[in-house]
């Protein structure tokens, strides 16, 4: 009964969705590309191979009583997943460098033991980011559930921050369905890296379909990717399956782009990632609306009192009082410096954003935007830079279904990633409870590039 | 008296607020230190409140007014970041709040630059006093004119005077370089905007300090109060007396480029550009180039034309702000005779000595073209012997001038109006009662009367 070793992981990929912005073989190993491999994840009898997937535990067989829904590693409860997941999408997992059926690639990692600083460009971490350092090389949390590096798979019994409910066990599973989805009408999958409809534990706010109409000409409206079966019906992304795009590692990464950025949208699109614009209602729904399934508070159309409009101080800069940050505001596109306190009285001020910056990869990434008056969409990860023009005007500002929009992922991988808070940049020196000591912020990254203060 | 009422004046930080360390000038911006993006920075809102904050502050601040509750959790001796050790300059924060004492007997090194909003403002950071009579701005008002002022202020707080996030760039058109101070102070009214001169040209037109982004490479730490507290004082070390050597230790007040007392000569490329003018955004009553201070009646012409060497020749219905301080003002010039060839004027400092500045006691002016170092205090020159050549010419641009700071602290003090001195005992409507002033403090370092 005994095959070779290759037999088993070869044809056996992971069974798992954990492919949250790219980083997940959504559509590689899981259905999308293929046929489900069942036998990648799941052992009948607690004897496939005589041995565990992990391969490490030294007990033939798998776990001693078998692990929990017959996965092939040593899990025991549903909090425990990640370490069946990871197997294959981290760089030290026991089948990190297989080559998957039937696409014929490895697994892209969304824990590397490569290096990944706010200096190098997007392209060199994937897309989520990196579970890194916020699970340990056992895989095991190495902070507090709320004050890490990014989302502490392995957590029991927390309320995730901004949360209404408190989550029993988190793990991959509970926002990636494991098996997957080819169907675009599927009612509990989006397609887009297999991101479960209702994620699992998120309370009142769970329910999140994104609009999937792969044939209509809105394409600012899909979430789409240059990679992992996702089409984007213009440029035919359908069959890339990745493995070309590596980290500083040289592990196989899904970075949110790929090769090099002209900071042109028109030939960028088909070498990016795009997030879907909305307007929150039931159809056209943002991946902000999504993340705040579990953190209900930090969505403005969820907890209104996030902003707070003084409607008899139009026109100053207290006409518009936020109280946490906006996850879903329209972000327009030719905001000039003086915005901060001339023109739309908003606090933007992109004075050092350019096209130089998004072609060192280093965009701000944003909601996809159709834009008005022009034949393009801007259906690429970053904001497209604009300069000599003027705002976006009242109407076309309020077209909320058109319109970029900061949100979560702005500012935040979705994974992890070096920097507290889940930043893509060092915000904060720690998050010791009550005590956080603010990192100085250059004047071309973080917070800055919108929002730059005080002049170049 | 009433122009003496400072409840509002400007609130000027004189290095009290860490403008160019944690803020800009000392490196990159640190958002995190006063922000929280959702409300949940490190499962702690320092201070915070459900629901978050208006601007995304870390502390419990629903309203512009109560911002400074964000501030002083940094810049407040009883604030829960007061001893926090700041990046990139790794210091801790200056205290504008502080709980030690000072009184006009200590040396100016011994209170932040400002002064103290302690007692204006309780250890709740709750104003103790009504808005326009007190011991200094009554932050956290709502709906007051400041004191002289022509417009009613809706909220104030430190950031209607400073700009939080700061700037590195002199040219900034919206924030000026010293302090961060807004070029145009928030609901000031109509005499609103004054960006301050940074010409190496003309450096006694430049507001220096020997501390904070200003000068680039200091950002204090070694100056503590009376009680330990980190402050960012006027001064630092041991005057000597000497604008060359005191200089480097010595914040400066830019003089101004306005060769009349009323200010309508001013210079078109930095008109008006002294601390003075920057408080009256607020306080335009209270200047005499926008209002009409000095009557002038018994003088024919202009003033220069004017050859009546007497009391009769100006006449002031307030205190000047912006006026020339000669030097070498003899004691006579009190007394106006046929002989007087002084400047006749009001002024006698019988008392002022480079002892008193030593002592860090030396009253606060702006700089002037005399000197190769720029210093906040008037130097010590001995008085003329009645010839009139002695004399600075008043007219002339760079001459020291009496300006609000002279005797008032920025921010705040133990003294009513945010005096320097104890100059009344209550500040009641209508029922001041004024204290003895000795001959070497307060208004007789100036104006003394009835001899040594």
């Amino acid at each position: 009964m005994k095959r070779p070793f290759y037999n088993i992981f070869v044809a056996v990929p992971i069974a798992i969705g954990l492919s949250f912005l790219s980083a997940g073989d959504s559509s590689a190993i899981h259905k999308g590309a293929g046929n489900l491999v069942c036998g990648g994840c799941h052992t009948m009898h607690n004897s496939q191979g005589n041995i565990r997937l992990d391969a490490s535990g030294g007990v033939a067989g798998g776990a001693g009583a078998g692990s929990f829904i017959l996965l092939r590693a040593q899990v025991n409860t549903r909090a425990e997943i990640h370490k069946l997941c990871l197997q294959c999408h981290a760089t030290n997992g026991a089948q990190a460098t297989i080559s998957q059926t039937p696409q014929n690639v490895q697994a892209p990692k969304v824990y590397s033991s490569a290096s990944w600083a706010y200096t190098d460009a997007f392209n060199k971490i994937g897309a989520g980011g990196n579970f890194s350092p916020e699970l340990n090389a056992s895989w095991d949390a190495s902070t507090a559930a709320t004050l890490g590096y990014g989302h502490s798979l392995g957590a029991t019994a927390v309320t995730p921050p901004g949360g209404d409910a408190a989550i029993t066990e988190f793990s991959c599973t509970n926002c990636h369905d494991p098996h997957g989805t080819s169907d675009t009408g599927s009612t509990s999958i989006n397609i887009f890296r297999n991101l479960r409809v209702s994620a699992t534990g998120a309370g009142a706010n769970s329910g999140v379909k994104f609009y999937s109409d792969y044939t209509s000409a809105n394409l600012h409206l899909l979430h789409l990717s240059y990679v992992g079966g996702v089409s984007i019906p213009d440029t035919v992304h359908s069959t890339y399956f990745g493995g070309t795009e590596k980290d500083n590692g040289n592990n196989v990464i899904w970075p949110v782009y790929r090769n090099t950025m002209t900071a042109t949208v028109s030939s960028d699109k088909a070498n990016s990632n795009s997030y879907a614009t909305g307007d929150e209602g039931a159809t056209y729904m943002t991946m902000s609306r999504w993340c705040v399934q579990c953190h209900d508070n930090w969505h403005e159309d969820i907890t209104t009192t996030n902003k707070v409009v003084d409607s008899l101080k139009f026109g100053t800069d207290d006409y518009r009082t936020w109280r946490r940050h906006p996850v879903s505001a329209q972000v327009p596109r030719w905001a000039a410096a003086g915005c901060a306190s001339g023109c739309h009285k908003s606090a933007l001020d992109r004075t050092n954003y350019s096209n130089t910056l998004i072609q060192a990869g280093k965009g701000l990434p944003v909601t996809a935007g159709y834009q008005l008056g022009a034949t393009l969409y801007g259906i690429v990860y970053y904001l497209p830079f604009e300069y000599g023009g003027a705002m976006e005007n009242q109407g076309q500002f309020l077209d909320i279904d058109s319109a970029h929009k900061v949100f979560c992922l702005s500012c935040h991988f979705a994974h992890g990633g070096p920097y507290y808070d889940n930043l893509r940049w060092p915000h904060l020196e720690s998050v010791d409870t009550g005590t956080q000591i603010g990192n100085p912020i250059t004047d071309t990254i973080g917070c800055q590039l919108c929002h730059l203060r005080g002049g170049g | 008296m009433a122009f003496l009422i400072i409840g509002f004046m400007v609130f000027w930080s004189i290095a009290p607020l860490s403008s160019e360390a944690i803020h800009r000038g000392a490196g990159g911006l640190v958002c995190g230190g006063c922000h929280t993006i959702h409300n949940s920075q490190g499962g702690s809102s320092l201070g915070g409140q459900s629901g978050g904050s208006i601007r995304l502050l870390r502390a419990a601040v629903s309203t512009k007014s109560e911002i400074h509750k964000l501030c002083l959790q940094c810049h407040a001796t009883n604030g829960s970041r007061a001893t926090d050790i700041h990046p990139p300059q790794s210091v801790q924060a200056p205290k504008v709040w502080s709980s030690a004492s000072w009184t006009l007997s200590d040396p100016f090194n011994k209170i932040g630059a400002g002064g103290n909003f302690s007692p204006e403002i309780d250890s709740s950071w709750t104003a103790t006093t009504t808005a326009t009579k007190g011991y200094g701005h009554s932050i956290g008002a709502t709906n007051v004119t400041p004191p002289g002022g022509d417009t009613l202020i809706e909220s104030f707080t430190c950031t209607n005077c400073h700009d939080p996030h700061g700037t590195a760039n002199t040219a900034n058109t919206e924030i000026n370089i010293f302090r961060n101070l807004r070029v145009s102070a928030q609901e000031a009214g109509t005499n609103s905007g004054v960006k301050f001169a940074t010409d190496p040209t003309y450096p006694y037109f430049t507001h220096r300090s020997y501390v904070g982004g200003v000068n680039g490479t200091y950002f204090g730490g070694a100056e503590t109060d009376n009680g330990g507290n980190v402050i960012w004082p006027v001064y630092r070390g041991t005057l000597t007396g000497d604008p060359a050597s005191d200089g480097a230790n010595s914040n400066a007040y830019s003089s101004d480029t306005c060769t009349s007392l009323y200010g309508i000569y001013c210079g078109s490329t930095y008109p008006m550009i002294t601390i003075s003018r920057w408080c009256a955004q607020c306080h335009d009553n209270w200047h005499e180039g926008l209002t009409a201070n000095r009557d002038d009646s018994t003088c024919p012409g202009s003033e220069v034309d004017c050859s009546v060497y007497s009391y009769t020749l100006r006449q002031w219905k307030r205190h000047p702000v912006n006026t020339s301080m000669m030097r070498k003002a003899a004691p006579s010039c009190a007394t106006v005779s046929s002989t007087e060839t002084c400047h006749p004027n009001m002024l006698d400092r019988t008392n002022y000595t480079t002892a008193l500045i030593q002592a860090g006691k030396g009253l606060p002016v702006t700089a002037s073209k005399f000197y190769s170092g720029y210093v906040y205090y008037l130097p010590y020159e001995p008085p003329c012997s009645g010839d009139a050549t002695c004399m600075d010419t008043p007219l002339n641009a760079g001459t020291h001038k009496v300006f609000c700071l002279t005797c008032h602290f920025a921010h705040g003090g133990p003294y009513y109006d945010n005096l320097r001195w104890n100059h009344t005992s209550t500040v009641e409507p209508d029922t001041p009662q004024s204290n003895p002033v000795p001959k070497d403090v307060g208004c007789q370092q100036c104006h003394n009367r009835g001899g040594v």
